[in-house]
């Protein structure tokens, strides 16, 4: 579904987030990107967004070569996937329903079908008693749930989620990982840039591993249990055991 | 793409950024007055240089030797002429009686006993009066047979006809003008609307909103604010108007409808509130052409 064929990215004419980057990501796949601050995870999520277009190499998408689509196509690549941001970026003087039926407008669905499929994406995500609440009102967990309800409210094939849990707590930062995963088990392809390595550890997914912007590794993970912090509380995923 | 939505959206917009929207607004209205002030003047002007035209006669002197049939010839002549709306012929005996009830006139033609000094004179009425028509029919009644002079009031009529259209154009140039700055003003307001929330629309852009779905709430905004503009004017036309006519009644006791038989009614209303919506319409488009919003530079790579 997603392949990297000797993707480098550089800002600013010789910053080098990305070096050579070659990597392929199956459809349905659940992928976790980490590695310390800088190492490109970033900018591999905007590549693959098209927030950025890489300096060398191709980025396909179901075949498509990101590289080179159009301006024009950009909106109509974007509305098949979902994205999450560490900062959220919700429209902030609008309630919690507009900005997670937004995603549904752009789309152009009829004003019925938005109501019904955004209040459904609210009630999975637990937000459907703050439909009416702007952002503002919200807790930062509840906030990142409204992103992550709005990233899925309209099945995407492709979720991309940069650093979702970076600014909660364990726990909440759990919730966020249950909804990614529920998203996944529904076909969805995941890949979440995260710093968090108790979440790593406890999902035991595919986890590319990144430095100065080269993979450094590339596997599942074991035995990293060890690294989860002593109030990390983890739980059963929403298909039963462990998620 | 609902157009509730974007309606929606183009009020929120407005009302979120009220004091932005009061400066387009009233640009717009100043514009949208001026247009209302410059077609009721039009509108006016028209129909005063329809009276004048309808006052405008041109004497067309018959030569000294004129026979009757000569006369009858010059008059069907004349009257043939494209432009000639009626030509009255005036022979010598007619104009001899006629001013014979003035004492002065009437002891001068004793004196001459049977000699009638007055010429025949064809009494030429336009069907349209511009100047280049009074210049056009001058010409060619002066060109007929047995015509001897064509008097067109020593140029008055056609100086009146000349003045009324250069106001009209100068009227029409100052209109431009406060279209071209009202313009400008729109633009820049929604320019900057958008620059002020480019981090929002970058949010939108993100989900995967075109930028004609981004675009598409600015330019109903700058519509909507020209219909209302047009409408404001309007009203003020309509209310100055109103005031005007009961002021100069009462201390002066004229009537402005006298001067002004022509004053706002709905068409006008309709035609400077859609004149104004368009020129919205066309700030918003301009604002927006011109605005490179922050995700545009982003997906450019």
């Amino acid at each position: 579904m997603i392949e990297l064929q000797g993707v480098s990215r550089a800002y600013a004419g010789d910053i080098w987030a990305l070096r050579d980057v070659n990597l392929k990501i199956g459809g349905g796949e659940f992928v976790l990107l980490t590695g310390p601050s800088g190492a490109g995870k970033s900018t591999l999520l905007s590549l693959l967004n098209l927030q950025a277009r890489p300096s060398q190499g191709r980025v396909l998408l179901e075949g498509t070569d990101l590289s080179r689509l159009p301006s024009a196509q950009v909106p109509k690549l974007r509305r098949r996937m979902g994205v999450v941001h560490q900062d959220f970026r919700l429209l902030y003087d609008r309630t919690v329903f507009e900005n997670v039926a937004f995603a549904l407008r752009v789309l152009g669905l009829p004003e019925a079908e938005l109501k019904r499929e955004t209040l459904a994406a609210l009630e999975r995500c637990g937000l459907k008693d703050k439909a009416a609440l702007v952002p503002h009102k919200l807790s930062g967990g509840e906030q990142q749930r409204v992103a992550v309800a709005r990233a899925l409210v309209h099945d995407p094939g492709l979720v991309l989620a940069d650093e979702p849990t970076g600014n909660l707590d364990a726990e909440t930062g759990w919730e966020v990982f249950k909804l990614l995963l529920a998203a996944n088990q529904r076909g969805a392809t995941v890949l979440v840039a995260t710093h968090n390595l108790a979440a790593i550890g406890a999902l035991g997914k595919r986890t590319l591993r990144l430095r100065d912007g080269r993979i450094e590794s590339d596997g599942v993970p074991g035995g990293m249990d060890e690294t989860l912090p002593p109030s990390t509380e983890l739980r059963p995923g929403p298909a039963g055991g462990r998620p | 793409m609902s157009l509730a939505y974007f309606a929606k959206e183009a009020l929120r917009q407005s009302w979120r950024q009220r004091l932005l929207t009061l400066v387009a607004v009233s640009a717009m209205t100043l514009a949208a007055l001026f247009a209302g002030s410059w077609a009721l003047l039009w509108r006016n002007a028209r129909h005063w240089q329809d009276s004048v035209g309808q006052a405008a006669q041109l004497s067309v002197y018959l030569k000294a030797g004129a026979t009757a049939p000569a006369q009858a010839a010059a008059q069907a002549a004349a009257q043939a002429l494209s432009g000639v709306a009626s030509a009255d012929l005036v022979t010598p005996e007619m104009a001899a009686q006629s001013l014979r009830s003035d004492p002065q006139i009437r002891d001068a033609l004793a004196l001459l006993g049977d000699e009638n000094p007055f010429p025949a004179v064809l009494k030429v009425r336009l069907s349209q009066a511009d100047p280049s028509s009074l210049k056009s029919v001058s010409v060619r009644l002066r060109a007929l047979d047995n015509v001897d002079e064509v008097d067109a009031g020593q140029g008055a009529v056609e100086s009146l006809l000349k003045a009324s259209g250069a106001v009209r154009t100068a009227l029409l140039g100052l209109l431009g003008l406060f279209s071209a700055a009202a313009l400008l003003i729109v633009a820049a307001v929604l320019r900057l609307a958008a620059w002020s929330r480019r981090q929002e629309l970058g949010i939108m852009r993100l989900v995967g909103a075109s930028h004609g779905f981004i675009r598409a709430p600015f330019l109903l905004e700058g519509l909507l604010e020209g219909l209302l503009a047009g409408a404001l004017a309007s009203a003020i036309l309509a209310g100055s108007l109103a005031w005007l006519g009961a002021r100069l009644s009462m201390d002066l006791q004229v009537d402005l409808a006298a001067f002004l038989p022509e004053g706002v009614d709905w068409s006008l209303a309709a035609w400077l509130s859609a004149a104004a919506g368009l020129l919205g319409l066309a700030g918003a488009g301009l604002g927006l052409a011109t605005v490179t919003l922050a995700y545009e530079d982003e997906e450019k790579g």
